[in-house]
């Protein structure tokens, strides 16, 4: 490899680039950042605030050292929703509404955040993002462990004091933040995977990053979040409108049946102990595929402890579209409060409504949105997703194939993100909103690369060869 | 950067796992494997250093975060012949309010049938029957008060665990004992965004 072009990995063109001490220690940061919001991308604030202040400012210090960086691409994307988001926001300083100033943290706030943060990995940490996340995730399957078998919940409640677990009926229910990432998380590393199988591309720590989606699934059939395991199973519909956006432009591989048959037994096996496991603590297995069915809207569902949060959701979403119906073009601005909504016992879901009275909150982000910004504020965001789509998939073409496999995998993530917002308020959890941007950092690091090589004019070569580990590839297998 | 200069790949390499010398015996690569130690140190240390601070910001917002709700129901606005009926709208709806959950068999009313909400209606708060009527069943003088108040539209009842508020616009002095029952039982302040200051406010527990 050219030298230069390692010189240059860092700080890509005419920049100052960190010292290797410090690039270090913000790789790790990052990585244990990525891995801890997988457990808890919202709740116990106390170390959330000062965690994301920290962070953030790193990232301003890293922005301010080389100002002249250009990453106009990373700029629009990312700074793209804190101007959508900024619309809204706007909106409700000019009517006075009472919650403008919280909402304006996640929507304006959380954007400017992750741009700052997305100056701090190199492609090392970028390489690790599936590592961080399936440790997370194999965190998070033993947290709902010890919440059902009822051997940690003490453990658990010095995390989230709300935290529980049980089996009931033969459903077994477990209510912890991080049980939300799964969205994400399992639709990431199921990509990862499968791209890996088909595409023969090589995927550092498979064997962990499998493990991490089993046991993920599994932490999410236990813990009953129907909009969560609705959206997982949405993961091979989500590929294919992944793969109709243009993130999909390699070739299958040519099918090796040994192997085939080696994925299918171990497959098979992990079913039966999760079976097993599932089976001890209280869940009917019976129950499992009509209780997926319901997730996702084609059977009724037939559990009456759901019933009470959906009709909530129903309410809340009746409500708002009454409030957009009074004004449809700009809506009622950001952290309005609807005079028969939120207001009343019985709108409450969560902490939000109780603990911390925040009536501007809903679960249903899209309708809220419709309520606060009316058709502007939702053409804005579209607008804003749009480009983004664009631009990543223009990124895409050039990428080499591993460096394909981990943006496809964070694109179809951030959709399934972008699909359970709209029963849960992903969108508006600074922490939840890394997994937005996960295909934006990836491109980003593979940019500096391409451009420090144009720069020098030296060793292009494979621009993505660090993702490929061609000595260790078969190490992990 | 550390590991790149000697051409590994690292994608999925582990943060610590970086240019390593292959040759300890040979001199430059003694060199190097000393740097490498040193930065890695100096990495573990910076991190350490960064999680201190998080868990050292984490106590003190944990310790600040202790302390009392929001305190509201002080006014300091002149005292008008409207703003004393409001209070006393807000005091008989109030105890007609404790004489319906009294009696066995007194009907629903209110927003979902909890005798909780804007006490003069608003149609689209899902009302199984109307709160106003109810009260009025129990206390006539309320339908005078409220008419002599345009309608009173702004009487709001609020639920606190077991009790509730009844909360009106008016510069009337808050009862000391309302004010600490409100804040000793860490009621929502909700209602102070839906009824703009001077308001009044009288606890169903404390009657």
């Amino acid at each position: 490899m050219n030298p230069d072009v390692a010189d240059l990995d860092v700080a890509p063109t005419t920049g100052r680039r960190l010292p290797e001490a410090w690039q270090l220690a913000a790789n790790i940061w990052f990585v244990l950042l990525v891995g801890y919001l997988v457990v808890l991308p919202a709740g116990l604030k106390q170390i959330g605030i000062p965690l994301f202040a920290l962070t953030g400012a790193c990232g301003v210090v890293r922005f301010l050292m080389d100002t002249r960086e250009s990453r106009r691409d990373v700029r629009v994307v990312i700074l793209g929703f804190a101007a959508a988001g900024a619309v809204p926001v706007i909106l409700g300083i000019i009517a006075s509404t009472p919650g403008w100033r919280d909402v304006a943290v996640p929507l304006v706030g959380g954007p400017v955040l992750w741009y700052f943060v997305s100056r701090l990995p190199d492609r090392r940490a970028i390489g690790m993002i599936p590592t961080a996340l399936a440790a997370g995730t194999i965190a998070l399957w033993a947290i709902v462990m010890l919440l059902l078998t009822d051997v940690g919940t003490d453990i658990v409640h010095v995390l989230e004091p709300g935290a529980y677990g049980f089996a009931l009926d033969g459903a077994t229910r477990s209510n912890f933040p991080g049980v939300s990432s799964l969205t994400a998380v399992i639709p990431f590393l199921a990509v990862l995977l499968f791209d890996e199988f088909r595409h023969r591309n090589s995927l550092r720590r498979r064997r962990f990053v499998a493990a991490g989606l089993a046991l993920g699934i599994v932490a999410a059939l236990l813990s009953g979040r129907q909009g969560v395991v609705g959206v997982i199973a949405l993961t091979p519909v989500l590929m294919l409108v992944a793969s109709a956006a243009g993130f999909n432009r390699q070739q299958p591989a040519r099918r090796d049946r040994k192997r085939s048959l080696t994925y299918a037994a171990v497959a098979m096996l992990v079913l039966v102990l999760t079976i097993g496991v599932a089976t001890q603590l209280g869940l009917e297995p019976g129950r499992v595929p009509g209780d997926v069915l319901a997730a996702v809207g084609l059977v009724e569902d037939r559990d009456a402890r759901i019933e009470g949060s959906r009709r909530i959701r129903e309410l809340q979403g009746e409500s708002l579209l009454a409030g957009w119906r009074e004004r449809p073009l700009v809506g009622h601005g950001a952290g309005a409060v609807s005079p028969d909504f939120f207001t009343w016992r019985g709108f409450e879901l969560g902490d939000p409504f109780t603990v911390t009275p925040r009536p501007w909150r809903a679960e249903l982000a899209y309708h809220l949105l419709l309520f606060e910004s009316g058709l502007l504020g939702v053409a804005v965001y579209l607008g804003a997703t749009i480009v983004a789509m664009r631009a990543l998939a223009h990124r895409y073409r050039d990428l080499g194939a591993d460096d394909q496999m981990l943006c496809r995998a964070a694109v179809v993530a951030a959709l399934a993100l972008a699909f359970g917002t709209a029963v849960n308020p992903f969108a508006r959890a600074v922490g939840h909103q890394l997994m937005f941007f996960l295909p934006v950092y990836v491109v980003a690091v593979t940019m500096q690369r391409d451009r420090a090589a144009k720069t020098t004019g030296g060793d292009e070569g494979s621009p993505h060869d660090d993702l490929i580990a061609p000595e260790d590839a078969s190490a992990d297998r | 950067m550390v590991g790149d200069e000697s051409g590994e790949p690292l994608g999925g390499e582990a943060l610590l796992a970086d240019a390593a010398p292959t040759d300890p015996t040979d001199p430059a690569d003694s060199t190097d494997s000393t740097h490498t130690r040193h930065v890695r140190r100096q990495a573990i240390g910076i991190v350490s250093a960064a999680l201190v601070l998080v868990a050292l910001a984490a106590v003190v917002i944990e310790r600040r975060g202790r302390g009392g709700p929001d305190t509201f129901g002080t006014l300091q606005a002149p005292v008008t012949a409207a703003d004393l009926e409001r209070a006393e709208l807000a005091r008989r709806v109030a105890d007609a309010i404790l004489q319906l959950e009294g009696e066995q068999d007194s009907p629903a009313a209110g927003f979902r049938s909890t005798r909780r909400g804007w006490v003069f209606g608003n149609e689209r708060n899902g009302d199984d029957a109307s709160l106003a009527e109810s009260l009025i069943d129990v206390d006539e003088t309320i339908r005078g008060l409220a008419e002599q108040l345009n309608g009173g539209d702004d009487v709001l009842v609020y639920e606190c665990g077991e009790s509730f508020g009844v909360f009106v616009p008016s510069s009337a002095r808050v009862a000391g004992v309302d004010t600490a029952w409100w804040a000793d039982n860490e009621c929502s302040v909700v209602p102070t965004w839906l009824i703009d200051a001077p308001r009044y406010f009288v606890v169903g527990a404390n009657r």
